[in-house]
């Protein structure tokens, strides 16, 4: 069964993103990268199955099927490590594609502070 | 956050043998700032807000022109009436004249003043108004000068509360001379209002003497910080304590900076940052906190205001009526707990047209004074 191309993850660094655009206040550029520490599973809220509200922050994201999946995932108690394993189990990807996207997913999820750098880095 | 205490303060004290609410409610209260225009001032949010809870208090509006747009229409922030008074330059003599004339037709109980550019006049008035039956709910002398533009820095460093480097300047050399060592870009800023960014040397010059001309010297060069605007606005018990509050993140800013929507956070390190700044102050009170999160570092406090944002009707809509619950500490009855805000609740502010008649303006331009409802339906108790 071929994955269908709503739920294919991403390859590579081009243009397309894991993530739209956040809506931040329209006078300001995106910030860069938060390095917040000790967020909590909890403080992540999600709405109508694509939105997750970060609660400490305020920011929220729209993020594909893929990403919110996992992030849910993480939210409900699932370890990093993991999620190679559980992308390939939902969306039916091989290996090597679920390997180097949950990468770039984490490297992203962490950029945003919407993951704890720590434990992500202690489970992977 | 919400720290809730139950128990009113009451530093005036009660009627003898009535209660407290009845008596209270008997009582006009008065609000200032009531214009909702492109800067809109918290006087109609506050007005909203104890209506909501107290829909038959009488509340008159102190306005400072005719053409305030709370005076028109005929929504729920529209005041019973509404006074025109001196400016806050002309000084307290001048507004003690003027709220002695306007106690002849009300019975004037509580003032909830609503703009920065008064607070002082009111808490220097405080005890002449309070021999007059009035009651205003104040912060300390010592508070209001410690969160004072030109002081808040010093403060910050004492008791290590983030926040941008922010040096005085006396004279045009001294600023071009701190904004040279802090590096562009700089906030040049005015004692109480204004501010200009500016991003070089050129610009400099413009920048300061267009603040100098209104607001004169002194004047603040700050370091500038980019990120996410956070907004805390709450209620200072006077003991150090929070009895209610309410922590946004701006989600739409005006041309000039000013918050047109805005999201609800639960961050306990901006909820413990905020605490200990209302700790610090023993504030007493409404205030609105404002910080700005730089990825990396904490939050840096910028500003702190000595009464509520004109969001203050926001958290009163969802619940926690803040402005209530103050004025519930002015006429000495039980404050109310307050529920928290949700996380994901959101405001976003809308414009309407509000229609009046040229008579209603010049009325109120002519006389200083109009009456929307007449106070017949309240007894005056008898002095």
């Amino acid at each position: 069964m071929t994955t269908p191309p709503s739920m294919r993850v991403p390859t590579g660094t081009g243009r397309y993103s894991f993530l739209v655009k956040n809506a931040m206040t329209t006078t300001k550029k995106e910030t860069p990268a938060d390095e917040r520490h000790g967020l909590q599973r909890q403080f992540l809220k999600f709405y109508e199955g694509h939105f997750v509200l970060d609660a400490r922050s305020g920011r929220f994201y729209r993020l594909t099927p893929s990403a919110i999946f996992l992030l849910k995932a993480w939210s409900e108690g699932a370890e990093t490590r993991s999620f190679s394993r559980l992308l390939r189990e939902q969306f039916d990807v091989d290996l090597a594609t679920a390997s180097r996207d949950v990468e770039l997913m984490l490297n992203q999820f962490k950029g945003l502070g919407l993951i704890d750098t720590e434990s992500a880095e202690a489970s992977s | 956050m919400n720290q809730i205490r139950s128990g009113g303060h009451s530093s005036a004290g009660v009627q003898q043998g009535t209660a407290p609410s009845q008596a209270g409610l008997a009582r006009t209260l008065a609000v200032t700032g009531m214009h909702r225009g492109e800067n809109p001032q918290p006087g109609p949010s506050v007005l909203a807000s104890i209506r909501r809870r107290f829909p038959d208090q009488r509340i008159i509006g102190l306005s400072y022109d005719p053409l305030e747009s709370s005076l028109y229409g005929q929504l729920y922030d529209q005041p019973d009436a509404a006074y025109l008074i001196p400016f806050p330059g002309a000084g307290i003599e001048a507004l003690l004249q003027r709220i002695d004339e306007i106690r002849v037709r009300e019975d004037l109980g509580y003032i909830i003043p609503c703009l920065d550019s008064e607070i002082e006049n009111y808490t220097r008035l405080e005890p002449a108004l309070r021999e007059r039956g009035i009651r205003v709910l104040m912060p300390s002398v010592t508070s209001f000068d410690n969160r004072h533009k030109a002081n808040l820095y010093a403060f910050c460093c004492e008791h290590d509360i983030p926040s941008p480097v922010t040096r005085i300047a006396h004279s045009p050399w001294e600023v071009e001379q701190l904004a040279a060592e802090m590096g562009y870009p700089v906030f040049i800023k005015g004692r109480l209002y204004h501010a200009h960014m500016v991003h070089s040397p050129q610009g400099l010059a413009s920048a300061y003497e267009d603040i100098v001309k209104t607001w004169g010297w002194p004047i603040m060069v700050q370091e500038t910080l980019v990120g996410e605007e956070y907004d805390v606005t709450g209620v200072g018990d006077g003991e150090g304590g929070i009895t209610a509050s309410c922590s946004i993140r701006k989600l739409l800013r005006t041309s000039n900076g000013k918050g047109f929507a805005g999201i609800v956070v639960e961050d306990p390190a901006l909820d413990e940052l905020s605490a200990h700044v209302i700790r610090a102050l023993r504030w007493d009170g409404p205030f609105e906190l404002e910080f700005i999160k730089v990825p990396g570092r904490p939050h840096s406090l910028m500003e702190i205001n000595p009464r509520f944002p004109a969001w203050i009707d926001f958290p009163s809509q969802v619940g926690c009526n803040m402005p209530a619950l103050l004025f519930e500490r002015l006429v000495g009855a039980a404050v109310t707990p307050l529920p928290p805000c949700c996380v994901g609740q959101m405001f976003v502010r809308h414009s309407l047209d509000l229609v009046g008649d040229f008579a209603d303006f010049a009325a109120m331009a002519s006389t200083g004074e109009h009456i929307f409802k007449p106070a017949s339906r309240f007894t005056v108790p008898q002095k």
